[in-house]
Protein backbone atom coordinates (compact mmCIF):
# COMPACT_ATOMS: atom_id res chain seq x y z
CA UNK A 1 0.00 0.00 0.00
CA UNK A 2 1.05 3.23 -0.77
CA UNK A 3 1.48 5.62 2.14
CA UNK A 4 -1.79 6.47 3.46
CA UNK A 5 -3.22 9.88 3.23
CA UNK A 6 -7.04 11.58 3.75
CA UNK A 7 -8.15 15.04 2.42
CA UNK A 8 -10.91 16.66 2.04
CA UNK A 9 -11.14 19.43 -0.54
CA UNK A 10 -14.22 22.03 -0.10
CA UNK A 11 -16.15 19.84 1.70
CA UNK A 12 -19.70 21.45 2.50
CA UNK A 13 -22.20 19.94 4.43
CA UNK A 14 -25.58 21.05 5.15
CA UNK A 15 -28.58 18.37 7.04
CA UNK A 16 -30.85 19.52 4.72
CA UNK A 17 -31.07 21.48 1.89
CA UNK A 18 -32.65 24.05 2.90
CA UNK A 19 -31.26 23.40 6.17
CA UNK A 20 -27.70 26.12 6.90
CA UNK A 21 -24.03 24.99 6.16
CA UNK A 22 -22.44 22.91 9.52
CA UNK A 23 -19.42 22.96 6.89
CA UNK A 24 -18.45 25.08 4.55
CA UNK A 25 -15.37 24.65 2.06
CA UNK A 26 -13.04 22.67 4.43
CA UNK A 27 -9.87 21.74 3.16
CA UNK A 28 -7.51 19.79 5.31
CA UNK A 29 -4.71 16.52 4.81
CA UNK A 30 -4.30 14.00 7.44
CA UNK A 31 -0.89 11.67 6.48
CA UNK A 32 -0.16 8.47 7.77
CA UNK A 33 1.01 8.52 11.80
CA UNK A 34 0.01 12.05 12.50
CA UNK A 35 -2.16 12.78 15.99
CA UNK A 36 -4.59 15.86 15.15
CA UNK A 37 -7.31 17.33 17.56
CA UNK A 38 -10.57 19.20 16.52
CA UNK A 39 -10.61 21.74 19.21
CA UNK A 40 -14.37 23.94 18.98
CA UNK A 41 -17.22 25.31 20.67
CA UNK A 42 -19.91 22.69 20.80
CA UNK A 43 -22.60 22.64 17.73
CA UNK A 44 -19.28 23.95 15.56
CA UNK A 45 -19.27 21.13 13.32
CA UNK A 46 -16.26 18.43 15.24
CA UNK A 47 -19.05 15.45 14.59
CA UNK A 48 -19.91 16.09 11.50
CA UNK A 49 -15.99 16.59 9.97
CA UNK A 50 -15.47 13.42 11.70
CA UNK A 51 -18.23 11.45 10.46
CA UNK A 52 -17.66 12.69 6.81
CA UNK A 53 -13.71 12.03 7.48
CA UNK A 54 -14.85 8.30 8.67
CA UNK A 55 -17.26 7.35 5.80
CA UNK A 56 -20.35 7.75 7.51
CA UNK A 57 -22.34 10.14 6.49
CA UNK A 58 -21.70 11.48 2.76
CA UNK A 59 -20.96 15.64 2.29
CA UNK A 60 -23.43 17.54 0.61
CA UNK A 61 -20.25 18.74 -1.39
CA UNK A 62 -16.99 18.70 -2.19
CA UNK A 63 -14.33 15.43 -2.24
CA UNK A 64 -12.91 13.33 -0.35
CA UNK A 65 -9.43 11.54 -1.18
CA UNK A 66 -8.11 8.75 0.19
CA UNK A 67 -4.50 7.26 -0.32
CA UNK A 68 -4.89 10.18 -3.42
CA UNK A 69 -7.81 8.69 -4.72
CA UNK A 70 -10.90 10.15 -5.24
CA UNK A 71 -13.92 8.13 -2.85
CA UNK A 72 -17.41 7.95 -4.26
CA UNK A 73 -20.10 9.38 -2.30
CA UNK A 74 -22.28 6.07 -1.28
CA UNK A 75 -22.43 2.75 -2.79
CA UNK A 76 -21.29 -0.61 -1.02
CA UNK A 77 -17.87 -0.23 -1.62
CA UNK A 78 -17.49 2.00 0.76
CA UNK A 79 -18.13 -0.46 3.78
CA UNK A 80 -15.60 -2.44 2.90
CA UNK A 81 -13.11 1.03 2.86
CA UNK A 82 -14.89 1.52 6.48
CA UNK A 83 -14.06 -1.91 7.49
CA UNK A 84 -10.45 -1.91 6.27
CA UNK A 85 -9.08 1.68 6.58
CA UNK A 86 -10.85 3.14 9.78
CA UNK A 87 -11.39 2.74 13.82
CA UNK A 88 -13.91 4.53 15.55
CA UNK A 89 -13.92 5.70 19.12
CA UNK A 90 -17.28 7.62 19.52
CA UNK A 91 -18.58 10.26 22.02
CA UNK A 92 -21.18 7.79 24.10
CA UNK A 93 -19.09 4.94 24.15
CA UNK A 94 -20.74 2.42 21.84
CA UNK A 95 -20.41 -1.29 22.85
CA UNK A 96 -22.51 -4.18 22.40
CA UNK A 97 -24.21 -3.61 26.19
CA UNK A 98 -24.53 -7.94 26.67
CA UNK A 99 -21.39 -8.98 24.96
CA UNK A 100 -18.22 -9.51 26.50
CA UNK A 101 -15.30 -6.16 26.61
CA UNK A 102 -13.23 -8.94 24.46
CA UNK A 103 -16.48 -10.19 21.81
CA UNK A 104 -16.71 -6.09 21.85
CA UNK A 105 -12.77 -5.34 20.93
CA UNK A 106 -12.85 -7.98 18.34
CA UNK A 107 -15.76 -6.87 16.56
CA UNK A 108 -13.49 -4.39 14.31
CA UNK A 109 -11.86 -7.52 12.84
CA UNK A 110 -14.63 -9.75 12.94
CA UNK A 111 -16.16 -7.40 10.57
CA UNK A 112 -13.63 -7.28 8.16
CA UNK A 113 -13.33 -10.90 7.92
CA UNK A 114 -10.88 -12.34 10.47
CA UNK A 115 -11.54 -15.16 11.87
CA UNK A 116 -12.83 -15.54 15.54
CA UNK A 117 -10.06 -17.09 17.33
CA UNK A 118 -7.48 -14.35 15.16
CA UNK A 119 -9.52 -11.88 15.88
CA UNK A 120 -10.29 -12.94 19.92
CA UNK A 121 -6.45 -12.74 20.03
CA UNK A 122 -5.44 -9.73 18.76
CA UNK A 123 -8.47 -7.99 20.54
CA UNK A 124 -6.71 -9.56 23.86
CA UNK A 125 -3.74 -7.81 22.98
CA UNK A 126 -5.10 -4.80 22.46
CA UNK A 127 -7.37 -5.37 26.17
CA UNK A 128 -3.77 -5.65 27.55
CA UNK A 129 -2.39 -2.29 25.80
CA UNK A 130 -4.82 -0.30 26.95
CA UNK A 131 -4.52 -1.59 30.57
CA UNK A 132 -8.31 -3.95 30.89
CA UNK A 133 -7.17 -7.03 29.99
CA UNK A 134 -8.70 -8.16 33.56
CA UNK A 135 -11.99 -6.96 32.57
CA UNK A 136 -11.95 -9.05 29.36
CA UNK A 137 -14.70 -11.41 30.36
CA UNK A 138 -17.01 -8.89 31.74
CA UNK A 139 -20.07 -7.84 29.77
CA UNK A 140 -19.76 -4.33 28.17
CA UNK A 141 -22.71 -3.09 30.13
CA UNK A 142 -21.08 -3.76 33.58
CA UNK A 143 -17.96 -1.75 32.88
CA UNK A 144 -17.55 1.83 34.29
CA UNK A 145 -17.52 4.61 31.67
CA UNK A 146 -13.99 5.19 31.67
CA UNK A 147 -12.96 1.38 31.15
CA UNK A 148 -15.59 0.82 28.42
CA UNK A 149 -13.67 4.01 26.58
CA UNK A 150 -10.58 1.57 26.83
CA UNK A 151 -12.34 -1.31 25.79
CA UNK A 152 -13.62 0.78 22.45
CA UNK A 153 -10.10 2.37 21.59
CA UNK A 154 -9.13 -1.62 22.05
CA UNK A 155 -11.23 -2.44 19.26
CA UNK A 156 -10.24 0.42 17.32
CA UNK A 157 -6.40 -0.37 18.43
CA UNK A 158 -6.83 -3.77 17.63
CA UNK A 159 -7.79 -3.67 13.67
CA UNK A 160 -4.86 -1.64 12.84
CA UNK A 161 -6.67 0.58 10.93
CA UNK A 162 -5.32 3.18 8.88
CA UNK A 163 -7.41 6.44 10.74
CA UNK A 164 -8.62 6.08 14.32
CA UNK A 165 -11.39 8.88 14.63
CA UNK A 166 -12.34 9.64 18.28
CA UNK A 167 -15.04 12.35 19.03
CA UNK A 168 -14.92 13.28 22.52
CA UNK A 169 -13.45 10.36 23.61
CA UNK A 170 -12.92 11.46 27.16
CA UNK A 171 -15.97 13.96 27.28
CA UNK A 172 -17.99 11.79 29.79
CA UNK A 173 -14.76 11.08 31.95
CA UNK A 174 -13.32 12.96 34.73
CA UNK A 175 -9.91 15.02 34.05
CA UNK A 176 -7.28 12.41 35.67
CA UNK A 177 -9.20 9.13 33.94
CA UNK A 178 -9.38 11.54 30.46
CA UNK A 179 -5.22 11.89 30.13
CA UNK A 180 -4.90 7.96 31.18
CA UNK A 181 -7.39 7.12 28.08
CA UNK A 182 -5.91 9.64 25.87
CA UNK A 183 -2.38 8.38 26.68
CA UNK A 184 -3.93 4.59 26.23
CA UNK A 185 -5.23 5.53 22.53
CA UNK A 186 -2.24 7.99 21.41
CA UNK A 187 0.42 5.45 22.92
CA UNK A 188 -0.48 2.28 21.53
CA UNK A 189 -1.53 3.23 18.39
CA UNK A 190 0.04 1.02 15.85
CA UNK A 191 2.78 2.10 13.48
CA UNK A 192 1.71 4.22 10.54
CA UNK A 193 -2.06 4.98 12.23
CA UNK A 194 -3.39 8.68 12.36
CA UNK A 195 -5.44 9.65 14.96
CA UNK A 196 -7.85 12.34 14.46
CA UNK A 197 -9.75 13.28 18.11
CA UNK A 198 -12.22 15.68 18.79
CA UNK A 199 -11.90 17.35 22.27
CA UNK A 200 -12.60 20.13 24.44
CA UNK A 201 -9.67 19.93 26.53
CA UNK A 202 -6.52 21.79 25.74
CA UNK A 203 -4.02 19.46 28.03
CA UNK A 204 -5.44 16.75 25.74
CA UNK A 205 -4.46 18.70 22.31
CA UNK A 206 -0.98 19.06 23.48
CA UNK A 207 -0.21 15.49 23.59
CA UNK A 208 -1.18 16.08 19.61
CA UNK A 209 1.02 16.93 16.83
CA UNK A 210 -1.36 19.12 15.10
CA UNK A 211 -4.39 21.24 16.38
CA UNK A 212 -7.02 22.10 14.01
CA UNK A 213 -10.11 24.84 15.26
CA UNK A 214 -13.11 24.23 13.91
CA UNK A 215 -15.43 27.27 14.04
CA UNK A 216 -18.68 27.53 12.40
CA UNK A 217 -18.31 25.11 10.19
CA UNK A 218 -14.50 26.71 8.75
CA UNK A 219 -11.47 24.88 9.64
CA UNK A 220 -8.01 26.31 10.33
CA UNK A 221 -4.50 25.31 11.48
CA UNK A 222 -3.39 26.53 15.10
CA UNK A 223 -0.25 25.62 16.75
CA UNK A 224 -0.71 22.87 19.22
CA UNK B 1 -19.28 -18.72 2.23
CA UNK B 2 -16.69 -16.08 3.49
CA UNK B 3 -15.10 -16.18 6.45
CA UNK B 4 -17.00 -12.70 7.23
CA UNK B 5 -20.45 -14.39 6.62
CA UNK B 6 -19.59 -17.00 8.33
CA UNK B 7 -18.51 -15.21 11.55
CA UNK B 8 -21.01 -12.24 11.41
CA UNK B 9 -23.63 -15.38 11.24
CA UNK B 10 -22.05 -16.38 14.33
CA UNK B 11 -22.31 -13.14 15.80
CA UNK B 12 -25.77 -13.11 15.02
CA UNK B 13 -26.25 -15.99 16.77
CA UNK B 14 -24.22 -14.91 19.99
CA UNK B 15 -26.05 -11.62 20.12
CA UNK B 16 -29.29 -13.56 20.71
CA UNK B 17 -27.97 -16.13 23.01
CA UNK B 18 -26.48 -12.62 24.74
CA UNK B 19 -29.84 -10.87 24.87
CA UNK B 20 -31.54 -13.40 25.93
CA UNK B 21 -34.90 -11.93 27.16
CA UNK B 22 -35.46 -10.00 24.40
CA UNK B 23 -35.02 -13.08 22.12
CA UNK B 24 -37.16 -15.16 24.62
CA UNK B 25 -39.93 -12.30 24.43
CA UNK B 26 -39.45 -12.45 20.76
CA UNK B 27 -39.57 -16.11 20.74
CA UNK B 28 -43.05 -16.47 23.45
CA UNK B 29 -44.45 -13.99 20.66
CA UNK B 30 -44.19 -15.99 17.90
CA UNK B 31 -44.50 -18.77 19.58
CA UNK B 32 -48.44 -17.64 20.71
CA UNK B 33 -49.62 -16.46 17.71
CA UNK B 34 -48.16 -19.62 15.49
CA UNK B 35 -49.73 -21.70 18.18
CA UNK B 36 -53.12 -19.49 18.19
CA UNK B 37 -53.81 -19.98 14.82
CA UNK B 38 -52.43 -24.34 14.71
CA UNK B 39 -55.10 -24.59 17.94
CA UNK B 40 -57.74 -22.48 15.96
CA UNK B 41 -57.43 -24.76 13.07
CA UNK B 42 -57.54 -27.72 15.30
CA UNK B 43 -60.51 -26.93 16.84
CA UNK B 44 -62.35 -26.14 14.01
CA UNK B 45 -61.30 -27.97 11.12
CA UNK B 46 -61.69 -32.04 12.22
CA UNK B 47 -65.69 -30.95 12.86
CA UNK B 48 -65.60 -29.21 9.21
CA UNK B 49 -63.31 -31.70 7.33
CA UNK B 50 -65.86 -34.57 8.94
CA UNK B 51 -68.35 -32.62 7.81
CA UNK B 52 -67.11 -31.67 4.26
CA UNK B 53 -66.22 -35.71 4.08
CA UNK B 54 -69.88 -37.03 5.35
CA UNK B 55 -71.04 -33.95 2.46
CA UNK B 56 -69.42 -35.58 -0.16
CA UNK B 57 -69.98 -38.78 0.35
CA UNK B 58 -73.97 -37.75 0.67
CA UNK B 59 -73.33 -36.54 -3.12
CA UNK B 60 -73.26 -32.61 -2.16
CA UNK B 61 -71.27 -32.54 -5.17
CA UNK B 62 -73.57 -33.99 -7.51
CA UNK B 63 -76.17 -32.89 -10.12
CA UNK B 64 -78.43 -34.31 -12.42
CA UNK B 65 -79.17 -33.99 -15.85
CA UNK B 66 -82.40 -34.85 -17.78
CA UNK B 67 -83.56 -33.94 -21.09
CA UNK B 68 -87.12 -34.22 -22.99
CA UNK B 69 -86.47 -37.46 -25.02
CA UNK B 70 -83.61 -38.72 -23.39
CA UNK B 71 -80.06 -37.24 -23.31
CA UNK B 72 -77.13 -38.40 -25.12
CA UNK B 73 -75.44 -41.05 -23.40
CA UNK B 74 -71.83 -39.74 -25.69
CA UNK B 75 -72.11 -36.40 -24.31
CA UNK B 76 -72.58 -37.55 -20.81
CA UNK B 77 -69.22 -39.57 -20.80
CA UNK B 78 -67.26 -36.83 -22.70
CA UNK B 79 -67.59 -34.69 -19.09
CA UNK B 80 -65.21 -36.97 -17.43
CA UNK B 81 -62.37 -35.18 -19.32
CA UNK B 82 -63.73 -31.62 -18.39
CA UNK B 83 -61.54 -29.94 -15.49
CA UNK B 84 -63.80 -30.23 -12.24
CA UNK B 85 -65.70 -32.97 -13.27
CA UNK B 86 -64.61 -35.86 -10.87
CA UNK B 87 -67.01 -38.19 -12.94
CA UNK B 88 -70.34 -38.64 -15.21
CA UNK B 89 -72.13 -41.03 -16.62
CA UNK B 90 -75.42 -41.95 -17.73
CA UNK B 91 -78.33 -44.45 -16.90
CA UNK B 92 -81.26 -46.02 -18.55
CA UNK B 93 -84.08 -48.30 -17.29
CA UNK B 94 -83.55 -52.00 -18.93
CA UNK B 95 -86.95 -53.52 -17.51
CA UNK B 96 -86.53 -56.07 -15.29
CA UNK B 97 -85.37 -59.67 -14.94
CA UNK B 98 -85.78 -62.84 -13.27
CA UNK B 99 -82.81 -65.15 -11.82
CA UNK B 100 -82.75 -68.73 -12.08
CA UNK B 101 -81.90 -68.99 -7.94
CA UNK B 102 -84.54 -66.77 -6.84
CA UNK B 103 -87.55 -67.91 -9.59
CA UNK B 104 -90.95 -65.39 -9.52
CA UNK B 105 -88.40 -62.65 -7.39
CA UNK B 106 -88.39 -59.51 -10.21
CA UNK B 107 -85.13 -57.52 -10.14
CA UNK B 108 -84.83 -53.91 -11.55
CA UNK B 109 -82.01 -53.61 -14.46
CA UNK B 110 -80.16 -50.75 -15.33
CA UNK B 111 -78.05 -49.59 -18.82
CA UNK B 112 -75.51 -47.44 -17.26
CA UNK B 113 -71.90 -45.63 -19.37
CA UNK B 114 -68.84 -46.71 -18.13
CA UNK B 115 -68.02 -43.81 -15.36
CA UNK B 116 -71.45 -43.57 -13.56
CA UNK B 117 -70.59 -46.58 -10.93
CA UNK B 118 -67.71 -43.91 -9.77
CA UNK B 119 -70.55 -41.44 -9.40
CA UNK B 120 -73.18 -43.73 -8.06
CA UNK B 121 -70.80 -45.31 -5.10
CA UNK B 122 -67.43 -42.91 -5.06
CA UNK B 123 -65.23 -45.86 -2.91
CA UNK B 124 -65.70 -48.40 -6.43
CA UNK B 125 -62.45 -49.27 -8.40
CA UNK B 126 -63.14 -51.01 -11.41
CA UNK B 127 -62.09 -54.35 -11.38
CA UNK B 128 -61.01 -54.91 -14.49
CA UNK B 129 -61.27 -52.55 -18.16
CA UNK B 130 -65.31 -52.29 -18.13
CA UNK B 131 -66.36 -53.30 -22.04
CA UNK B 132 -69.97 -54.01 -22.68
CA UNK B 133 -71.43 -57.23 -20.96
CA UNK B 134 -69.88 -56.15 -17.74
CA UNK B 135 -72.24 -56.82 -15.36
CA UNK B 136 -72.34 -54.98 -11.90
CA UNK B 137 -74.49 -55.82 -9.01
CA UNK B 138 -76.13 -53.75 -5.93
CA UNK B 139 -74.80 -54.38 -2.39
CA UNK B 140 -78.72 -55.43 -1.37
CA UNK B 141 -79.06 -57.30 -4.25
CA UNK B 142 -75.29 -59.13 -3.74
CA UNK B 143 -76.94 -59.23 -0.17
CA UNK B 144 -80.11 -61.34 -0.66
CA UNK B 145 -78.93 -63.95 -3.49
CA UNK B 146 -75.42 -63.90 -1.84
CA UNK B 147 -73.66 -62.53 -4.87
CA UNK B 148 -69.94 -61.81 -5.74
CA UNK B 149 -67.59 -60.77 -8.11
CA UNK B 150 -66.08 -63.36 -11.13
CA UNK B 151 -70.22 -65.45 -10.41
CA UNK B 152 -71.88 -66.32 -13.67
CA UNK B 153 -75.68 -65.20 -12.79
CA UNK B 154 -78.25 -67.26 -14.86
CA UNK B 155 -81.02 -64.65 -16.09
CA UNK B 156 -84.75 -66.16 -17.02
CA UNK B 157 -84.71 -65.53 -20.88
CA UNK B 158 -82.16 -63.84 -21.15
CA UNK B 159 -78.05 -64.53 -21.47
CA UNK B 160 -76.33 -65.33 -18.44
CA UNK B 161 -74.60 -62.12 -16.64
CA UNK B 162 -71.03 -62.30 -15.69
CA UNK B 163 -70.80 -60.55 -12.28
CA UNK B 164 -67.94 -58.45 -11.70
CA UNK B 165 -68.35 -55.89 -8.73
CA UNK B 166 -70.44 -54.91 -6.14
CA UNK B 167 -71.42 -51.41 -5.56
CA UNK B 168 -72.30 -49.97 -2.75
CA UNK B 169 -75.13 -47.23 -4.07
CA UNK B 170 -76.59 -46.80 -0.31
CA UNK B 171 -76.15 -43.11 -0.44
CA UNK B 172 -76.37 -41.58 -4.17
CA UNK B 173 -78.55 -44.27 -5.84
CA UNK B 174 -80.46 -46.57 -3.03
CA UNK B 175 -83.48 -47.62 -5.82
CA UNK B 176 -80.17 -48.98 -7.30
CA UNK B 177 -79.59 -51.55 -4.58
CA UNK B 178 -81.45 -54.32 -5.76
CA UNK B 179 -80.79 -54.27 -9.40
CA UNK B 180 -78.35 -55.61 -12.17
CA UNK B 181 -76.42 -53.06 -13.44
CA UNK B 182 -74.99 -53.84 -17.03
CA UNK B 183 -72.06 -51.05 -18.22
CA UNK B 184 -73.25 -50.03 -21.97
CA UNK B 185 -71.73 -48.13 -24.65
CA UNK B 186 -71.76 -44.94 -24.52
CA UNK B 187 -74.08 -44.28 -27.82
CA UNK B 188 -77.65 -43.85 -27.89
CA UNK B 189 -80.07 -41.83 -25.33
CA UNK B 190 -79.51 -42.58 -21.46
CA UNK B 191 -82.78 -41.12 -19.27
CA UNK B 192 -80.23 -38.79 -17.12
CA UNK B 193 -76.51 -38.00 -16.85
CA UNK B 194 -75.09 -37.70 -13.03
CA UNK B 195 -72.10 -35.20 -12.48
CA UNK B 196 -69.79 -35.12 -9.65
CA UNK B 197 -67.78 -31.84 -9.47
CA UNK B 198 -65.04 -30.81 -7.24
CA UNK B 199 -65.90 -28.47 -4.14
CA UNK B 200 -64.68 -25.64 -6.34
CA UNK B 201 -66.26 -26.22 -9.82
CA UNK B 202 -69.90 -27.07 -8.21
CA UNK B 203 -71.18 -23.98 -7.50
CA UNK B 204 -70.41 -23.34 -11.25
CA UNK B 205 -70.87 -26.68 -12.52
CA UNK B 206 -75.22 -26.26 -13.53
CA UNK B 207 -74.66 -23.45 -15.91
CA UNK B 208 -72.25 -25.51 -17.35
CA UNK B 209 -74.30 -28.24 -17.64
CA UNK B 210 -77.32 -26.52 -19.48
CA UNK B 211 -74.77 -24.84 -22.00
CA UNK B 212 -73.63 -28.21 -22.71
CA UNK B 213 -76.76 -30.22 -22.96
CA UNK B 214 -78.52 -27.13 -24.56
CA UNK B 215 -80.30 -27.82 -28.32
CA UNK B 216 -82.02 -24.71 -28.79
CA UNK B 217 -85.72 -26.19 -28.31
CA UNK B 218 -85.59 -28.90 -25.87
CA UNK B 219 -83.51 -27.27 -23.04
CA UNK B 220 -81.93 -29.94 -19.97
CA UNK B 221 -83.18 -29.66 -16.70
CA UNK B 222 -80.43 -29.46 -14.36
CA UNK B 223 -81.04 -30.76 -10.32
CA UNK B 224 -78.56 -31.25 -7.21
CA UNK B 225 -78.81 -34.13 -6.27
CA UNK B 226 -79.03 -33.28 -2.96
CA UNK B 227 -82.55 -32.04 -1.87
CA UNK B 228 -82.49 -28.28 -0.52
CA UNK B 229 -83.23 -28.62 2.60
CA UNK B 230 -81.00 -31.64 3.82
CA UNK B 231 -78.26 -29.61 5.16
CA UNK B 232 -78.89 -26.56 6.09
CA UNK B 233 -74.82 -25.99 6.38
CA UNK B 234 -72.34 -25.69 3.24
CA UNK B 235 -68.78 -27.08 4.28
CA UNK B 236 -67.21 -25.41 1.30
CA UNK B 237 -68.44 -22.04 2.41
CA UNK B 238 -67.52 -22.64 5.69
CA UNK B 239 -64.02 -23.77 5.36
CA UNK B 240 -63.75 -20.89 2.84
CA UNK B 241 -65.03 -17.78 4.90
CA UNK B 242 -63.08 -19.48 8.79
CA UNK B 243 -61.42 -16.56 10.01
CA UNK B 244 -57.77 -17.94 10.74
CA UNK B 245 -57.52 -18.59 6.83
CA UNK B 246 -57.01 -15.20 6.43
CA UNK B 247 -56.30 -14.34 9.77
CA UNK B 248 -52.55 -15.40 9.80
CA UNK B 249 -52.05 -12.54 7.79
CA UNK B 250 -52.82 -10.56 10.85
CA UNK B 251 -50.73 -12.91 12.81
CA UNK B 252 -47.97 -12.12 11.35
CA UNK B 253 -47.89 -8.76 10.58
CA UNK B 254 -48.18 -8.49 14.04
CA UNK B 255 -45.08 -10.62 14.71
CA UNK B 256 -43.14 -8.43 12.76
CA UNK B 257 -44.78 -5.47 14.23
CA UNK B 258 -42.75 -6.78 18.00
CA UNK B 259 -39.68 -7.42 15.23
CA UNK B 260 -39.73 -3.88 13.98
CA UNK B 261 -39.62 -2.51 17.43
CA UNK B 262 -37.23 -4.63 19.23
CA UNK B 263 -35.21 -3.56 15.94
CA UNK B 264 -35.91 -0.12 16.50
CA UNK B 265 -34.67 -0.42 20.55
CA UNK B 266 -31.39 -1.72 19.31
CA UNK B 267 -30.58 0.48 16.41
CA UNK B 268 -27.17 1.72 18.26
CA UNK B 269 -26.30 -1.82 18.20
CA UNK B 270 -27.20 -2.18 14.58
CA UNK B 271 -25.34 1.49 14.09
CA UNK B 272 -22.59 0.20 15.36
CA UNK B 273 -21.98 -2.95 13.13
CA UNK B 274 -22.62 -0.49 10.15
CA UNK B 275 -20.11 2.13 11.11
CA UNK B 276 -17.40 -0.58 11.53
CA UNK B 277 -18.02 -1.35 8.18
CA UNK B 278 -20.58 -4.82 8.05
CA UNK B 279 -22.58 -4.33 4.43
CA UNK B 280 -26.01 -3.39 5.19
CA UNK B 281 -26.91 -6.57 2.78
CA UNK B 282 -24.63 -8.74 5.84
CA UNK B 283 -26.93 -6.54 8.40
CA UNK B 284 -30.15 -7.66 6.88
CA UNK B 285 -28.59 -11.34 6.75
CA UNK B 286 -28.08 -11.44 10.42
CA UNK B 287 -31.06 -10.26 11.72
CA UNK B 288 -32.50 -12.91 9.22
CA UNK B 289 -30.42 -15.51 11.38
CA UNK B 290 -32.11 -14.67 14.31
CA UNK B 291 -35.75 -14.52 12.99
CA UNK B 292 -35.30 -17.89 11.23
CA UNK B 293 -33.99 -19.85 14.32
CA UNK B 294 -36.54 -17.92 16.64
CA UNK B 295 -38.90 -18.13 13.98
CA UNK B 296 -38.49 -21.94 13.46
CA UNK B 297 -38.57 -22.94 16.86
CA UNK B 298 -41.48 -20.68 17.61
CA UNK B 299 -43.37 -23.03 15.05
CA UNK B 300 -42.41 -26.08 16.09
CA UNK B 301 -43.24 -25.41 19.91
CA UNK B 302 -46.22 -23.68 19.17
CA UNK B 303 -47.82 -26.29 17.35
CA UNK B 304 -46.81 -28.76 19.25
CA UNK B 305 -48.35 -27.02 21.90
CA UNK B 306 -51.60 -26.48 20.07
CA UNK B 307 -51.69 -30.36 19.36
CA UNK B 308 -50.99 -31.39 22.82
CA UNK B 309 -53.92 -28.82 24.36
CA UNK B 310 -56.47 -30.64 21.53
CA UNK B 311 -55.20 -34.03 22.78
CA UNK B 312 -55.77 -32.90 26.75
CA UNK B 313 -59.35 -31.52 25.87
CA UNK B 314 -60.45 -35.09 25.19
CA UNK B 315 -60.82 -34.19 20.66
CA UNK B 316 -59.35 -36.57 18.59
CA UNK B 317 -56.25 -35.31 16.00
CA UNK B 318 -56.66 -36.22 12.35
CA UNK B 319 -54.74 -36.16 9.68
CA UNK B 320 -56.40 -33.29 8.25
CA UNK B 321 -56.54 -31.21 11.00
CA UNK B 322 -52.82 -31.23 11.45
CA UNK B 323 -52.46 -30.65 8.03
CA UNK B 324 -54.60 -27.51 8.19
CA UNK B 325 -53.10 -26.58 11.35
CA UNK B 326 -49.17 -26.83 10.22
CA UNK B 327 -50.01 -24.94 6.70
CA UNK B 328 -52.08 -22.12 8.34
CA UNK B 329 -48.95 -21.44 10.93
CA UNK B 330 -46.44 -22.03 8.54
CA UNK B 331 -47.79 -19.28 6.02
CA UNK B 332 -47.76 -17.09 9.10
CA UNK B 333 -44.26 -18.10 10.36
CA UNK B 334 -42.65 -17.66 6.94
CA UNK B 335 -43.99 -14.30 6.35
CA UNK B 336 -42.17 -13.44 9.40
CA UNK B 337 -38.92 -14.60 8.16
CA UNK B 338 -39.20 -12.70 4.79
CA UNK B 339 -40.52 -9.78 5.72
CA UNK B 340 -39.28 -9.16 9.08
CA UNK B 341 -36.07 -8.83 8.87
CA UNK B 342 -36.43 -6.97 5.28
CA UNK B 343 -38.48 -4.27 7.41
CA UNK B 344 -36.22 -4.40 10.23
CA UNK B 345 -33.08 -3.86 8.59
CA UNK B 346 -35.35 -0.57 7.38
CA UNK B 347 -34.48 0.47 11.46
CA UNK B 348 -30.82 1.15 10.16
CA UNK B 349 -30.98 3.25 6.81
CA UNK B 350 -30.05 6.16 6.43
CA UNK B 351 -27.47 8.32 8.74
CA UNK B 352 -25.14 5.94 10.53
CA UNK B 353 -24.14 8.54 12.55
CA UNK B 354 -27.64 9.41 14.32
CA UNK B 355 -28.42 5.48 14.72
CA UNK B 356 -25.46 6.08 16.89
CA UNK B 357 -25.95 8.95 18.67
CA UNK B 358 -29.35 7.75 20.25
CA UNK B 359 -28.87 5.12 22.95
N1 LIG C 1 -28.32 14.65 12.23
C1 LIG C 1 -28.39 15.99 12.23
N2 LIG C 1 -29.42 16.59 11.62
C2 LIG C 1 -29.52 17.94 11.60
N3 LIG C 1 -28.63 18.75 12.15
C3 LIG C 1 -27.57 18.23 12.79
C4 LIG C 1 -27.40 16.81 12.86
N4 LIG C 1 -26.25 16.55 13.54
C5 LIG C 1 -25.74 17.76 13.87
N5 LIG C 1 -26.53 18.76 13.43
C6 LIG C 1 -26.26 20.19 13.58
O1 LIG C 1 -25.02 20.48 12.99
C7 LIG C 1 -24.29 21.43 13.77
C8 LIG C 1 -22.93 20.82 14.12
O2 LIG C 1 -23.12 19.72 14.98
P1 LIG C 1 -21.94 18.77 15.40
O3 LIG C 1 -21.19 18.37 14.20
O4 LIG C 1 -22.52 17.69 16.22
O5 LIG C 1 -21.06 19.73 16.28
P2 LIG C 1 -20.06 19.40 17.46
O6 LIG C 1 -19.72 17.97 17.40
O7 LIG C 1 -18.93 20.31 17.22
O8 LIG C 1 -20.78 19.75 18.72
C9 LIG C 1 -25.13 21.72 14.99
O9 LIG C 1 -25.81 22.92 14.76
C10 LIG C 1 -26.11 20.58 15.04
O10 LIG C 1 -27.33 20.99 15.58
MG1 LIG D 1 -19.91 16.45 18.78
Amino acid sequence: MSIASLALRDVTHRYSESGPAVLSDVTLRIEASETVALMGPSGSGKTTLLTILGLLIAPSGGVIELDGARLPHGGSSLARIRAERFGWVFQTANALPRRTALDNAALGLLVRGETRAGAREAAAAALDAVGVAGLAQKEARQLSGGELQRVCIARALAARPSFILADEPTGQLDHATTLDVTAALLRNRPEGTAVILATHDAEVARQCDRLIRVIDGHVEEAAP
Amino acid sequence: MSWRVRTLAADAILNMTANGARSFIVFAAMAVVFGGLAFLELRQADDLLSFESDYRAAGGYVAIVAQQGGISAARCEQLNAVPGVVAAGGDRGKGQATFTMAPGVLYQQYGVTRDLPRVWDPAYVPAAPQNAATFLSGRALADELALRPGLLLARVGGPPARLTGVLDVNQRAPQAGRSLLEVIPPSGMVDECWVEFTPEAYPGGADMLAAAFATGDNDPTVRPFTAQDQFTRNPSKELASRPQRNGWIAGAALIVGVLLLTAWFRRADLGLYLALGTPRSLLTLMLAIETWLLALAAWAVGVLWALAIQRASGNALTWGGIHLAAVTSACAALSVVIVGPLLSSLVARGNIAALLKDR
